[in-house]
């Protein structure tokens, strides 16, 4: 009885046994190449080279460099913060089509607390020759200074990011250690 | 028998059945937020944000360090508070008083350094400053819930809330209000 309806059935059986994991693999791969294979849809960090350096929307960006300071070196600063600042370097590759990004963050590596740049608040911006984003327009090699202000007990390691406005996604990220 | 046995097989079934519409959380539940009871006086923290509630004024009159005046029936809260993880997506941007029925939302009047709304919180960098209220002469009393998140619409996010006893506020004619500053340490 069991044998004979297993027998009568057997094509629809087979083609079950295919189409319901076809359906699962199809479906599958249709939410995952949405959220995972465009580019646009996620970010993903670039690390630099041997040589420091990060090659990004048509700019060469780093070495990074960074440096902790401290009330004793002329900041007013709340207690139990320091600020760290980073010094990254941009050449343009086209000054025609220079690289344009947002204000870059500090993360901590061990908690991935985010840092914005504070340069406002130390008193920094109206320098002109600290530049604290992408320089929108033609222009030669320079640098961005962004000073950040953390607690005491961020003591990095960090990573740099540098967001750029048209890099599908890609984002500079430096390691750096202060 | 038979009949009895299907009957109260039917009535488990609508009683099952009724307890999973009941037992069924709304369609909007897995955006609630996740709200943290906080006493006044007491760190609280949530996902992005961390602080601590300190006097409660009520005012007829505030005055701003750089000289800005507003007269009304003003309740100043003093609040502390930092951000946990992301600075950038750190702005204060949820800070109201609910008073019985109504809600009010922290004022924007005057200048911004004045008050602590809409302010970038630094992670672990403590900052202190005032939240305003400017509220209707018959909210003055009972008590209030201040609630306070970094994002206005804290979907699935951290909402601290804290419970404000407008009886026991200092009553003043004027006070004088100090722009945000970094917390002392």
């Amino acid at each position: 009885m069991t044998g004979g309806w297993w027998r009568r059935n057997t094509a629809a059986v087979v083609a079950l046994a295919v189409l319901v994991p076809a359906t699962a693999l199809a479906v599958g791969w249709r939410e995952w190449h949405e959220v995972y294979d465009d580019p646009s849809q996620y970010h993903r960090d670039v690390l630099p080279d041997e040589d420091g350096t990060i090659e990004i929307d048509g700019a060469v960006l780093g070495p990074a460099k960074a440096d902790t300071f401290t009330e004793a070196d002329g900041f007013e600063l709340p207690d139990g913060a320091k600020v760290v600042a980073v010094k990254i370097p941009v050449d343009n590759a086209d000054l025609d089509d220079p690289i344009r990004c947002w204000w870059p963050t500090l993360v901590e590596q061990s908690t991935g607390r985010e840092w914005a740049q504070m340069s406002n608040e130390l008193g920094l911006s109206s320098d002109p020759d600290v530049q604290t984003e992408c320089d929108p327009s033609p222009t030669g090699p320079y640098d961005i200074i962004v000073p950040f202000i953390v607690p005491d007990d961020a003591e990095g390691p960090f990573w740099l990011d540098i967001d750029p406005d048209e890099s599908d996604g890609a984002f500079a990220r430096f390691p750096v250690t202060p | 028998m038979k009949s009895t046995l299907a009957w109260a097989l039917a009535l488990v079934m609508v009683a099952a059945a009724w307890s999973v519409t009941v037992l069924t959380p709304a369609d909007d539940a897995g955006s609630d937020a996740f709200v943290t009871d906080v006493a006044a006086g007491e760190r609280g923290s949530g996902r992005n944000i961390a602080a601590t509630v300190g006097a409660v004024t009520i005012a007829k009159s505030v005055t701003a360090e750089s000289g800005w005046n507003a007269t009304g029936n003003w309740v100043v809260i003093e609040v502390t508070a930092e951000a946990s993880s992301d600075q950038v997506h750190g702005l204060l941007s949820l800070a109201t008083l609910k008073i019985g029925d109504r809600t009010y939302s922290a004022s924007e009047r005057g200048p911004d350094e004045m008050t602590l709304y809409r302010t970038q919180l630094v992670p672990g960098v403590p900052q202190t400053g005032s939240l305003l209220f400017e509220v209707p002469e018959n909210a003055l009393r009972g008590s209030g819930i201040l609630r306070l998140a970094t994002s206005t619409t804290p979907w699935g996010d951290s909402i601290l809330q804290v419970n404000i006893d407008l009886d026991a506020a200092d009553r003043v004619g004027s006070t004088q209000i100090a722009d945000v500053d970094w917390a002392a340490g």
